[in-house]
């Protein structure tokens, strides 16, 4: 099969980390804008319960502002949420890249979401369920 | 036309980004990504291989539909108007915005490189 335009991108030492960066931020940011949506929180909400404003929120959620470990602390105790942390070896092997997004994983108290709420997620191409399908139930 | 791979963005599980082509061969969000910096290229592919995986995005101000048949994934200022084809999206071109609202000219574009891809591929 052809390569793709995305793993020709990926085949310097440089470009491959700036992509892994913005995969790591884009995965923190949507399981923000996922929890969100199923808990109906608005940005403004958010931004009220972080105490600062809604431009704020709007810059975290697009990523560009600096996210540092307290900020996402913050936001997902915002969202009644917590995050677990664990890394994965980041291979070249097709069949092994995809486990480079098991990086976060998130639980939040229980009850704190609606439920059945996990069901509704993917399994990835390899059959391991990628990140947010590793959500799970504080006990 | 062109349809022998060389569109394809990135493949996954949930849906496969690739570049709409027009009756003359050209690939106007192939060039148009070509013409941004790395980091901002890095932006885009990984939102793009997101919704490959995911076959969604949740941040809304990051891929909506913006009217008609016309979608747009949005990275800092750069926009890439794309439509859907089944679990295929098509990129149509990349322009960068800096109003909240598209120029008419980029819908028309979008709706134009549309409905050339389409009508070569209905052919083949």
């Amino acid at each position: 099969m052809e390569r793709s335009e995305m793993e020709e991108f990926e085949s310097t030492e440089e470009r491959r980390k700036l992509l892994q960066q913005e995969r790591v931020i884009l995965e923190v940011t949507e399981l923000v804008c996922e929890l969100m949506q199923k808990d109906g929180t608005k940005k403004s909400e958010l931004a009220e319960r972080l105490g600062r404003s809604k431009g704020y929120v709007t810059q975290l959620l697009d990523g560009r502002a600096n996210m540092t470990l307290r900020t996402i602390s913050d936001v997902l105790c915002a969202l009644r949420a917590t995050l677990h942390v664990s890394a994965q070896p980041l291979d070249t092997d097709e069949e092994q890249s995809s486990h480079q997004y098991e990086t976060i994983v998130c639980s939040w108290p229980r009850g704190g979401m609606r439920a059945g709420w996990q069901d509704s997620r993917m399994v990835d191409r390899t059959g391991v369920p990628p990140v947010a399908n590793r959500l799970k139930l504080a006990s | 036309m062109r349809m022998d791979g060389d569109n394809i963005v990135v493949r996954g599980p949930r849906a496969t980004i690739e570049y709409a082509v027009q009756t003359n061969g050209r690939m106007p969000a192939k060039e148009g990504l070509g013409r941004l910096s790395d980091r901002e290229r890095a932006r885009l592919f990984a939102l793009f291989e997101r919704y490959a995986r995911e076959g969604r995005i949740f941040n809304p101000d990051q891929f909506k539909k913006e009217e008609g048949e016309i979608w747009s994934f949005k990275r800092d200022q750069n926009r890439v108007p794309c439509f859907l084809r089944g679990h295929r999206v098509m990129l149509t071109h990349v322009f960068t915005k800096k109003r909240q609202r598209w120029d008419r000219r980029e819908f028309q574009r979008a709706e134009r490189i549309m409905n050339e891809h389409l009508a070569h591929e209905i052919d083949h």
